[in-house]
C-alpha cells in the first residue's frame, strides 16, 4: 500500500540493529515507518498517518481514517426530511450551522421553496458568526501547538464572545437548531442585533492584538514560513478547498455564487500566494476580519418580515447544494422520491477533500513539521467520517 | 465455440445470423454521452460501466477537477454511483448503475485523489472497484457491520 520506491534499493542492517538503505547518490539513510496518531497532542480528533521516513525526512504518508464513523447519512431511512435537519446539524460541533444550512438549501431547492429575505440574511449572519467561531478556535489550537498557552487561552476567550452572541440569538452555543426546511425557527430582536454590532466592534479591537502576534512573532514565522508548500496547480488537481486552496493563490470561494444573502454583500475572497503554512494562517486571519465586516453588512441590510414560508408535500428529485463552510467547500447531495423519507443524503466535507493535499504537503517535509501541516488544513474528523 | 456452433446448427442458425441480430452497443463519441437526465440545476450524464474510463478521461482533458464520488442504493442489490466534477463554480455529474456483483474500474489512474471516495464506496456499499492506486482492503472505515449501507 505504501509506495516505498526508495526502499527497493540495497539495504543492510547497521550494527545498531537499524535497517539502513543505500540511496541512489550512495549516501546511507535509515528508512522507518512511524505511526502518527490517532491520538496525538496536536490532533483534537483521531486521524492516523503512517509516515515513511528517510532519517528525519518524510518520503511518503498513508492516511487512515474511520475511527469514529457514525453512519449519520444512513439515518435518512429513519428520520423524515424535516427531522433530518437536526441530524445533519449534529455532524460536527463547529460547522453545525453550515451543515444544517447546506441540507435545507438542497431540500428547499428540490421543493422550489423561496425563503424570505429576512431568513436569508439571518442565515448569512449566523454562518459568518460560525466562521468567526471556527477560525478563533483554530488560532487557539495553533497557539497551543506552538506552546503559547496564554495566546491559546486568549484566542479561546475571544471565541467565547462569539459563542455568547450565538447563545443570545439562537439559545445554543454549539448546536443552534434554528434552521428548518422553509425558513427559521427563531427570529432575532433589534436589541440582539445592536448587541452583536457592539460585541463585534470590541472583538475586532482585541483580535488585532492577538493576530498581530501570529503574523509577526519570530517563533511563529520560523515554524511556518516556507513549510508545507503547495502550488496552485497541485492544489487544484488534488481537489483542495477553502483556506487551504486560497492560501495557494486560487481565488475560489463558494460564497461568490451568491447563495442566501451573499449575492447582496460586498466582499472579495481572501487569498495568499505563498501556499505555505504561514499563508494558510494569514488567510484565516484575513477571513476573521472579513466575517466581522460581513456580519456588519448583514445587520445593516437586515430586512423585516416573516422568517418562514409554508412547506407543502414531500420533496421529489435531487439536488447538490454547495456552500463555503469555514473549512472550505462542503457538498450536500439530497435525493428524494416523493415520500417523507429521503432516499439519499450525502455530505462531502472540506476535510475529506483536503486529505490528499495534506499528504502531498507532508511528502518531503521534516518529521517535526508534520504536526504543523496537519493543523494548518484545520482538519475536522467528525465531519469527515460523519 | 464448437459447442456453440453445434447448438446453433441444431437450431438451424449460423453464428453470422446471431451476430447480425445482436443489438450493437451505443457508440460513445467525442463530447456526447449516452443520455442526459437530472434538472437544469443538477445536470447528470448517464453512462454505462464500460464507458466510465473514456468519459472520465475526456472530462479530465477538459480540465474539470474531481469534487466527489458517492453511491446510492436504488433497489435491492442495485446502486447508482455519482461522479461530480467541477470547473471554477460549475459542476457536472456522471452517473452509472451497478447491479449485483458488477465490478467497476477505478478512476485513480485519471484522478489520483479518487482513492478516498472509492474506498468509501467499497467499505459502505461493498461495491468492488478494480485497480485502485491505494486500496485499503475494506479498512478505510472501521465499521462494526460490514458494508452497512448495502
Amino acid at each position: 500500500m505504501i509506495s516505498t520506491a526508495s526502499c527497493s534499493v540495497p539495504s543492510f542492517r547497521h550494527r545498531s540493529g537499524d535497517e539502513r538503505t543505500v540511496m541512489a547518490d550512495n549516501s546511507i539513510k535509515k528508512i522507518s515507518i512511524v505511526p502518527f496518531g490517532p491520538q496525538h497532542p496536536v490532533l483534537p480528533e483521531p486521524i492516523h498517518l503512517d509516515l515513511v521516513l528517510q532519517d528525519e525526512k518524510v518520503i511518503d504518508a498513508m492516511p487512515s481514517i474511520g475511527f469514529i464513523h457514525r453512519g449519520l447519512e444512513k439515518l435518512v431511512d429513519k428520520r423524515d426530511f424535516k427531522e433530518f435537519v437536526l441530524i445533519a446539524e449534529r455532524t460536527c460541533g463547529i460547522c453545525s450551522f453550515g451543515h444544517s444550512l447546506g441540507y435545507v438549501e438542497a431540500v428547499e431547492k428540490i421543493m422550489n421553496l423561496e425563503t424570505t429575505p429576512r431568513t436569508k440574511y439571518l442565515r448569512t449572519m449566523w454562518a459568518e458568526l460560525s466562521r468567526l467561531h471556527n477560525h478563533l478556535m483554530w488560532l487557539g489550537l495553533l497557539a497551543d501547538a506552538f506552546g503559547f498557552e496564554s495566546l491559546f487561552m486568549d484566542c479561546w476567550r475571544l471565541r467565547e464572545k462569539v459563542l455568547d452572541m450565538l447563545e443570545l440569538t439562537t439559545g445554543g452555543r454549539v448546536i443552534f437548531s434554528v434552521n428548518k426546511v422553509g425558513g427559521l425557527k427563531k427570529d432575532v430582536t433589534p436589541e440582539m442585533l445592536e448587541s452583536i454590532l457592539k460585541t463585534v466592534d470590541e472583538l475586532e479591537k482585541e483580535c488585532r492584538i492577538v493576530t498581530d502576534t501570529f503574523l509577526g512573532n519570530g517563533d511563529v514565522l520560523s515554524r511556518m514560513v516556507g513549510v508545507g508548500k503547495l502550488s496552485p496547480e497541485r492544489a487544484e488537481e488534488l481537489g483542495c478547498c477553502g483556506p487551504f486552496l486560497r492560501a495557494s493563490g486560487v481565488r475560489r470561494d463558494l460564497r461568490l455564487q451568491g447563495y442566501e444573502a451573499y449575492g447582496e454583500l460586498n466582499f472579495e475572497p481572501v487569498t495568499a500566494l505563498e501556499g505555505d503554512c504561514y499563508a494558510r494562517c494569514k488567510v484565516r486571519i484575513g477571513e476573521l476580519y472579513q466575517s466581522m465586516d460581513l456580519i456588519r453588512q448583514t445587520i445593516a441590510k437586515m430586512p423585516d418580515g416573516p422568517i418562514e414560508v409554508p412547506v407543502k408535500g414531500n420533496p421529489d428529485g435531487e439536488y447538490m447544494a454547495r456552500i463555503e463552510q469555514p473549512r472550505g467547500e462542503a457538498i450536500y447531495y439530497v435525493k428524494a422520491n416523493g415520500s417523507k423519507f429521503l432516499t439519499r443524503y450525502r455530505n462531502r466535507t472540506p476535510t475529506f477533500a483536503n486529505i490528499p493535499g495534506l499528504i502531498e504537503t507532508i511528502r518531503g517535509a521534516e518529521l517535526a513539521d508534520v504536526a504543523m501541516m496537519i493543523l494548518t488544513i484545520d482538519p475536522c474528523i467528525s465531519c469527515t467520517e460523519r | 465455440m464448437a459447442d456453440m456452433n453445434e447448438k446453433l446448427a441444431a437450431a438451424g442458425k449460423t453464428f453470422a445470423d446471431v451476430a447480425s441480430t445482436k443489438k450493437p452497443a451505443p457508440a460513445v463519441q467525442e463530447g456526447t454521452l449516452v443520455r442526459e437526465t437530472g434538472t437544469p440545476d443538477m445536470p447528470v450524464e448517464e453512462i454505462e460501466i464500460r464507458e466510465l474510463l473514456d468519459a472520465v478521461t475526456r472530462i479530465r482533458h477538459e480540465e474539470w477537477r474531481l469534487i466527489q464520488i458517492c453511491a446510492s442504493k436504488v433497489a435491492e442489490d442495485s446502486y447508482e454511483i455519482l461522479y461530480t466534477f467541477g470547473r471554477a463554480y460549475d459542476i457536472r455529474n456522471l452517473r452509472l448503475c451497478v447491479h449485483g456483483n458488477d465490478r467497476i474500474s477505478s478512476i485513480t489512474s485519471i484522478y489520483e485523489v479518487a482513492y478516498l471516495y472509492e474506498n468509501e464506496i467499497h467499505d459502505l456499499y461493498g461495491i468492488e472497484i478494480d485497480m485502485m492506486n491505494y486500496d485499503f482492503n475494506g479498512k478505510l472505515f472501521r465499521t462494526v457491520i460490514p458494508t452497512p449501507f448495502r
